[in-house]
């Protein structure tokens, strides 16, 4: 057990997902000991831990139970376990090696709001989770853990845009799974439009702890404005990816070279995308920047979902644009109009770019196209796909500038990203891919 | 009551107060301002602010533009549009470059062109020239949705407006959108023809022209048509309309939204029907039976020779069927001619009407208030009545229990409560009047079967005050109108009468039997009144003029023949029945949006019998209905044949249970030696004990019947 874990401490030496190891490591105690409480002190509780939400906005969990209105008889927790995020797959490791962590959290945030009903939200592609979590469910069912509560898994069916939360409920009721417009926020209309504390599984996850720890001594772990730690999922030019549990507030540069080994062959990074693939990305000159909500954002990028990618010196700027933008593309709801056709038409002209035939206005016309879908979608997830393009161009706008003053991409398949399948490639079958040309 | 609290706010620095809850959209309206929207349409529902055409500046909010389609109006707010905000101009031409990206632009080929919401607003608002240089997507097209309905992919914008209707307004779930981002398509449910009885209504609602009327399509530009103001005669809803008319020709028909009636939705049959008006067999000359088998077309003069000659041959032993969709001027003049010039009083009336009702009148759009609903009778209010059934539909989704079994509790219960009769044995509403009273209900109504049906009865009433009596034998038959003419019991009656002299628009109807066919026109070719089933009276306009004379023209000359004073125009008609009938209101005062009577003081009650129970043994009661597309009119457009009722039975969830039948299953019906087999349509819209199915897959079923699987 690495120092300081708590959402994956012990899974390494035992296995979590049978109930009575993960018992014998206290679990199911600090639900306990909730119920012991009452219900608005363990919202006290999680508001004084100061936990934020990890699956990407970092809004205060406990403001969010404190917006439901508790004499509504008809109340909901929803877990959002539909992480798509590229770059993304901490929850998948909490779900697949610790389910009953995120299930005592999610009995303990019923309790806290006064709910029956728990929906966990698992995103299709999980099957081995979703396996191992409703075994899970079950066993913890059967050992009576539930009282008058009842949890349920869901399978989402492979939508990127339902982990989007009202997206979510509209797919959890049936519905094809498209934002809503906000006002209202879920904790005043959500599922079924009862009142619904919705999170992110880690959020959940560290309920829990919060009590285990009592909320002095979870608070001493990362930093004021943000307590406890995160899983951060490491990945792209790095020695070591995966998933590294890490107090908030640790500097990048040891996420990185301490944990991830650093570059390999020693090579230079040439870009880091702290948050999943839909956030800004950092320089080299801000790998000081601690990760932390309010650090990050200082820098001019977002904490998201803590998926830390790393991208080395051989890397085409374009090609990585070109390759979130039709990631986006792909999963654009359709619903809202500069989502839907803002990113079909970043695709053409980053394209256009990569291919060597752009033209020196189109630059300026792509950075025009995300300026104009920017802040004016129904959802953030039309903010998500302009993120990467925009602070890429920004950011190495030299390198743009290459493609069109020589006609061609200057890393053309020597680029590190070249062999990479990304999941648009791989699905060509799929009706919604239409390659613009 | 309390005056309504208001809230004021700033929008482009005009100061507006507006009632609490108006939308952004509506308050920018009262001070004047367009905020433009395409996916924005308050009847289908919530706002789901998707186009972002109506992004604005609001304070207090977040710094990021709004969409104002869906915030309410609070006090204080500073709303400013893309008339004094740059960060809201931007957002325009931004959704308005966005939604252009993959919008053909065929402009001049789309019927849609000159009439069209994008079009207006992109000429309103929108950039001059496209920034956009790449292949657009493309789709196949047009895709026919249905017989009545093209879908042109490429135009559409995904407003989302055709869906939702579908899903929250008709709640047939048909229309779907189908994939996601750039691809999504709108399309039907396992791509199987939308059919439906408001299907008609995307067509309106599309704001652009992605979504077309087959019989429209590439007919007329909007700068060669005239919208003619008038009402749907097809049903005794009389839904608001235009008739739109490109060359003497009704070229469609589109809403005219009244919001007491219609709400500005149609039926497929009022929207689609119209064309029976340029049927192939339509009438347009009399025709007069000369040899025993045959008949020959004559000339008018002659046509009213012949009528006086049939009718004075009669001595006063004539029966009149009339068909309920006669304007009020038209059956008036007929009953002062046959009445007060041949002393003639018998008719077979095309509905019966109780002014039980008057008291409990109200306007159709309280239905949607209401907290229960009863519906009573067996019969199904779409095929009657079908706006009703929208206007059901609203009050279920605003929270109301709909009843189809008579709850008399509930209904005492309840502080808004509908009762509505819908099928035979209402005694022209004075049943469910006896019983709203006893039960404390709000507001009644009852669905007749006929359009004008209480005009008629009313017209027919104020042209004499004489007791019919016996007519034995029936020396002249006058059948009034294809309704008449397809009714069996009329039929029956010419079986006995010694002459016909029949009404009709069409060959097919009342050729072979009638001595004399003397060609009818249709509503939309009459000047003149209805009185709909809420007893408000409307004003039809001539949309088209009819191939042959109108029957005020012919009924006038006849009426100098026999010294009946008659003139040939309904608004010299009208004020002569006005009096008598509808308090002395002056034509030119009906309007086009016409206004419902105050409920009238109550009459004494009539003695009305219990409701009809089902058959209490193992058999079930069978209620045959008539389908909203059936009959003449129906008959006549092949667009439509479509939409005919399926060969189905519904049943009731309790009786399907009980009996182990699904949904789907295939079932038999068996009454007194006969059978009929048909598909079940489980629903809980109808209560136990009772079977229905269309006229048409009835059979020869008696109204008793075994049901198995």
């Amino acid at each position: 057990m690495a120092a300081g874990e708590l959402i994956l401490a012990h899974v390494e030496e035992r296995d979590l997902t049978r109930l009575d190891e993960y018992r014998a490591v206290g679990g199911y105690r600090s639900l306990a000991r909730a119920r012991e409480m009452s219900a608005p002190d363990v919202v006290k509780a999680i508001t004084d831990a100061t936990l934020r939400g990890r699956g990407g906005a970092g809004f205060p969990m406990g403001r969010k139970a404190s917006l439901i209105d508790q004499k509504n008889p008809r109340k909901y927790v929803v877990v959002n376990a539909d992480e798509s995020e590229p770059g993304a797959f901490k929850d998948r490791e909490i779900m697949g090696r610790n389910p009953h962590l995120l299930i005592e959290g999610c009995l303990m945030t019923a309790y806290a709001i006064e709910a029956q009903s728990v929906f966990i939200y698992i995103r299709g592609e999980y099957l081995t989770e979703y396996e191992v979590l409703a075994r899970a469910v079950e066993d913890a069912r059967a050992a009576g853990l539930f009282g008058d509560v009842d949890v349920v898994v869901h399978r989402g069916a492979g939508a990127y845009i339902c982990g989007e939360e009202s997206a979510l409920l509209e797919s959890l009721e049936g519905k094809r799974g498209q934002p809503r417009p906000r006002p209202p926020f879920p904790p005043v209309t959500g599922l079924y439009a009862a009142p619904t504390q919705i999170n992110n599984v880690q959020t959940i996850a560290t309920v829990p702890k919060i009590l285990e720890l009592g909320v002095e001594e979870f608070t001493k772990i990362g930093v004021p404005s943000s307590p406890g730690t995160a899983v951060f999922s490491l990945s792209g030019n790095v020695v070591r990816p995966g998933n590294y549990e890490l107090p908030l507030g640790t500097p990048l540069r040891s996420l990185i070279y301490d944990v991830g080994g650093g570059v390999p062959e020693g090579r230079a990074i040439k870009g880091i995308i702290p948050g999943g693939s839909s956030v800004p990305i950092l320089t080299p000159d801000q790998l000081d920047t601690p990760l932390d909500y309010d650090s990050i954002q200082a820098a001019g990028s977002f904490f998201g979902s803590a998926a830390v990618i790393v991208v080395d010196d051989r890397c085409c700027m374009v090609q990585l644009a070109l390759r979130a933008a039709k990631f986006y593309m792909h999963e654009s709801c359709g619903k809202c109009t500069p989502c839907r056709e803002g990113t079909r038409w970043l695709v053409q002209l980053l394209t256009r770019i990569e291919d060597g035939s752009a033209v020196e206005s189109d630059l300026a016309l792509l950075e025009s196209v995300c300026s104009r879908m920017l802040g004016r979608s129904l959802c953030a997830l039309g903010d998500f796909a302009v993120y990467p393009v925009s602070s890429y161009l920004r950011k190495f706008r030299g390198e743009f500038q290459q493609h069109v003053d020589e006609g061609r991409c200057p890393y053309g398949d020597q680029s590190s990203i070249v062999g990479i399948e990304a999941p648009i490639d791989a699905h060509t079958h799929h009706p919604t891919v239409e390659i613009p040309g | 009551m309390s005056a309504p609290e208001t809230v004021t706010l700033t929008i482009d620095g005009r100061k507006v107060t507006v009632p609490k809850g108006t939308g952004l959209v509506e308050a920018a309206l009262a001070a004047g301002i367009e905020i433009p929207v395409f996916c924005y349409e308050p009847r289908l529902g919530p706002p789901i602010g998707a186009c972002r055409m109506c992004l604005c500046e609001v304070a207090p909010g977040p710094p990021k533009p709004q969409a104002a389609c869906t915030l309410t109006a609070q006090d204080g707010m500073d709303v400013k549009t893309a008339l004094t905000s740059d960060s809201a101009r931007e957002s325009q031409d931004a959704t308005l470059e966005f939604i252009l990206v993959n919008h053909p632009l065929d402009c001049p080929v789309c019927d849609k062109g000159g009439e069209c919401p994008l079009q207006d607003l992109t000429f309103r608002y929108g950039p001059g020239s496209s920034r956009m240089d790449f292949p657009k997507r493309t789709f196949d097209k047009p895709i026919p949705i249905s017989p009545l309905i093209a879908l042109d992919r490429e135009r559409c914008i995904l407003c989302y407006r055709c869906t939702r209707f579908s899903e929250t307004v008709a709640e047939d779930g048909q229309l779907i959108a189908r994939n996601r981002g750039a691809q999504s398509m709108i399309a039907t449910f396992e791509d199987e023809p939308y059919r439906a009885h408001f299907s008609g209504n995307v067509i309106e609602l599309c704001p652009v022209g992605a979504l077309t009327s087959t019989q429209y399509r590439f007919q007329a530009r909007p700068w060669e048509i005239q919208n003619v103001p008038t009402v749907c005669g097809l049903c005794p809803v009389g839904c608001n309309i235009h008739a739109t008319t490109r060359e003497g020709k009704v070229k469609r028909i589109l809403s005219r939204n009244h919001p007491e009636v219609d709400q500005g939705w149609l039926c497929d049959k009022g929207r689609f029907a119209f064309s029976h008006v340029r049927a192939e067999d339509r009438l347009t000359d009399p025709l007069l039976r000369v040899r025993r088998r045959g008949f020959e077309e004559v000339s008018w003069d002659r046509a009213v020779d012949e009528a006086e000659r049939l009718l004075r041959e009669a001595h006063g032993r004539i029966v009149t069927a009339l068909s309920g969709s006669e304007t009020v001027e038209h059956a008036y003049a007929l009953a002062k001619l046959l009445r007060r010039g041949l002393d003639s009083h018998v008719a077979v009336l095309p509905d019966e009407f109780s002014d039980a009702l008057d008291p409990l009148r109200m306007p159709l759009s309280s239905i949607a208030d209401a907290d229960v609903v009863a519906v009573l009778g067996d019969a199904p209010v779409v095929e009657r009545a079908p706006i009703v059934e929208l206007w059901i539909k609203q009050a279920k989704r605003g929270g109301a229990r709909v009843l189809y079994e008579l709850d008399e509790d509930a209904v005492r219960g309840a502080e808004h409560a509908v009762l509505i009769w819908s099928g035979p044995g209402g005694q022209g509403g004075a049943r469910v009047a006896a019983l709203a009273k006893r039960l404390g209900a709000r507001g009644a109504f009852w669905l007749p079967e006929t359009a004008n049906g209480r005009g008629v009865c009313d017209a027919w009433a104020a042209a004499a005050d004489t007791e019919p009596g016996e007519v034995e034998p029936i020396g002249l038959l006058f059948v009034s109108g294809d309704e008449a003419a397809a009714n069996p019991d009329v039929r029956a009656l010419a079986e006995k009468a010694e002459r016909v002299i029949a009404v009709s628009m069409f060959h097919g109807l009342a050729a072979g039997w009638a001595d004399l066919v003397l060609p009818g026109t249709s509503y939309l070719e009459r000047d003149g009144t209805y009185v709909n089933l809420e007893g408000r009276l409307q004003r039809l306009r001539r949309a088209v003029i009819p191939p042959a004379p109108d029957e005020l023209a012919w009924i006038a000359k006849l009426g100098e023949r026999f010294d009946v004073a008659l003139s040939p125009y309904p608004s010299v008609v009208f004020d002569e029945v006005s009096p008598i009938t509808f308090g002395g209101v002056p034509f030119g005062a009906v309007g086009e949006h016409a206004r419902l009577p105050a409920p009238a003081e109550a009459p004494a009650a009539p003695e009305t019998e219990p409701l009809p129970e089902p058959a209490d043994d193992d058999g079930l009661r069978l209620v045959r209905y008539r389908p909203l597309f059936s009959g003449a009119a129906v008959e006549r457009v092949p667009e439509l044949q479509f939409q005919r009722p399926l060969a189905e039975v519904q049943i009731s969830e309790t009786d399907a249970h009980a009996r182990g039948i699904r949904n789907g299953d295939e079932i038999t019906l068996r009454s007194n030696g006969t059978s009929v087999s048909l598909r079940a349509r489980v629903t809980n819209e109808l209560r136990g004990g009772v079977v229905r199915i269309a006229d048409e897959h009835a059979g020869e079923l008696q109204p008793s019947v075994e049901v198995a699987r």
